[in-house]
């Protein structure tokens, strides 16, 4: 039976946010990716880990602060960047600390 | 049985913790003399080794430590932070072994006995390896201690900070002309006023204890005297005990008697409790970030809640108004209540300050003298308000 386009209500809360004993959560405080759909406000759900690979969006802490970035490798060596046009960053990712990767987001809407 | 000639101890200890994740988690301040300080007591509670060149220690009045050094950065605590980094550091190393045990936020045992099969390296190349990913991930640095038991493993650990291994090798002539030398206060067991009394009967080394009768050394320091001996001649059993993060905490739990609803009773139970876990607090001369209230109804049904403290205390006084606050938030079915729990976990060492106007000395110095009047002349001798309304209860 195809269940494409149909609610589902018995997915447990638990599931839904894989909140492992090595997650986070944190709450995105500007727009800097609102390129991927995280808007300032959202709740991203992540897990604590040093072997992020590039492409996962993580959560890194640069200029003292806890900021959502993309891992990109770029030649040899791995970029964390930004993804919003209006506020594009970058930052050598071999610098700073990266606290660990997001699977999550959760947009409230009320 | 594994004989402690088997064992491998690790004792690990992060280096300048908080100032070093601060240095971490910007660029900016790497390099560089940084301070973090307590915001409401104007006392460095951690000072870069950068810092600590120009003389900085803690606990220092931030004051003197610009005059000191006026290039110092200071930036003001933030705890979140730090217990994050701590995690880190925790989760790396059950990556080595299941075995371990954390002392506080930044520093812990493991037990890597007969890991070497499973891990494919030697206990040496896994603590090397742990101390490199750390460093690369955190970009904070640890010193580690491998040995044969507790004690060696965390003088080894500190001896040579920061950013050191050192490893004590498994025979008995190393380690004793490891431990013999170094000065008796490196004993886990010495307060200044053993270390003192030592000192006045012209024992300096820990060598010189050992050799010492125990009797001899028991007239001079009391009940102490045997563990001392023991640790002097590099006698410790001790195990790696297994515990999680949250289970690093002082709790305690009563049963009502009789199931309540008298709310002024439940609060004067509930400092009572605290009283009692922070007396322990301050013996192991730790402090704690988070209290935890549970509340048990009559029909089982629990309810939890907690609060943090902007910056750790080990004084009971600071909580006292948040176990009411705790209470009256969680206590919200009109149900009697039989058992209550006060817990504080969070777990800090050496993070005690004196504060410049000397307000948190005097609460603290207050808790030490109420605890040392019950001990010597009984729980009745001196009573705070909420004791004398439970004796009367």
């Amino acid at each position: 039976m195809d269940h494409h386009g149909s609610l589902q209500s018995t997915l447990s809360a638990d599931e839904i946010l894989r909140m492992g004993p090595h997650g986070f959560a944190f709450v995105a405080h500007d727009d800097s990716m609102s390129g991927v759909g995280i808007r300032q406000g959202d709740i991203i759900i992540g897990d604590r880990t040093p072997n992020t690979q590039p492409g996962a969006i993580v959560v890194a802490l640069i200029d003292g602060e806890s900021v959502i970035r993309r891992l990109v490798r770029e030649g040899d060596r791995l970029l964390l960047v930004s993804e919003n046009l209006n506020h594009l960053e970058q930052t050598p990712a071999s610098e700073v600390v990266i606290q660990g990767s997001i699977h999550t987001l959760v947009h409230r809407l009320a | 049985m594994i004989v402690q000639s088997d064992r491998s101890i690790v004792h690990f200890d992060a280096d300048a913790f908080f100032a070093s994740v601060e240095q971490a988690a910007d660029l900016r301040l790497r390099g560089k003399p940084v301070a973090v300080g307590g915001e409401h007591r104007g006392i460095v509670a951690s000072a870069s080794y950068e810092a600590r060149q120009y003389g900085i220690y803690t606990p220092m009045p931030v004051a003197r430590a610009r005059r000191q050094c006026p290039k110092l950065i200071v930036v003001p605590p933030r705890f979140e932070l730090y217990e994050q980094f701590s995690a880190n550091i925790f989760g790396l190393a059950e990556e080595i072994t299941p075995v371990i045990e954390r002392q506080s936020i930044d520093e812990g045992y493991l037990d890597l006995t007969g890991t070497s099969g499973c891990l494919s390296r030697s206990p040496d190349q896994a603590v090397a390896k742990l101390r490199t990913d750390v460093s690369r991930w955190l970009k904070v640095t640890i010193s580690l201690g491998l040995a044969r038991n507790k004690l060696l493993s965390q003088i080894a650990s500190k001896l040579r900070k920061p950013n050191a291994m050192l490893i004590v090798p498994p025979e008995d002539g190393a380690e004793l002309s490891f431990l013999h030398p170094l000065p008796v206060q490196w004993l886990p067991s010495i307060g200044s006023r053993a270390k003192d009394l030592l000192h006045s009967a012209g024992l300096s080394t820990i060598g010189q204890v050992a050799r010492m009768p125990v009797n001899w050394l028991t007239e001079l320091t009391g009940s102490v005297a045997k563990q001392l001996h023991d640790y002097a001649n590099n006698i410790d059993h001790r195990p790696v005990e297994t515990n999680r993060s949250d289970a690093v905490s002082y709790s305690h739990q009563d049963t009502f008697a009789a199931d309540t609803m008298d709310f002024d009773f439940v609060v004067a139970v509930l400092k009572h409790l605290a009283d009692k876990a922070f007396g322990r607090v301050r013996a192991d001369g730790k402090q704690i970030r988070t209290v935890t209230v549970k509340i048990r109804y009559t029909d089982m049904d629990d309810h939890q809640g907690q609060f943090s403290f902007p910056e750790p205390t080990d004084v009971e006084e600071d909580a006292y108004p948040h176990l009411t606050r705790l209470l009256k938030r969680l206590w919200d079915r009109r149900v009697r209540l039989r058992m209550v729990q006060v817990k504080l976990s969070n777990v800090y060492n050496g993070y005690r300050q004196p504060d410049l106007f000397g307000a948190y000395e005097r609460k603290r110095n207050l808790a030490f003298a109420y605890e040392a009047i019950r001990q010597q002349f009984g729980p009745k001798a001196i009573m705070r308000a909420h004791d004398y309304a439970l004796s009367r209860n």
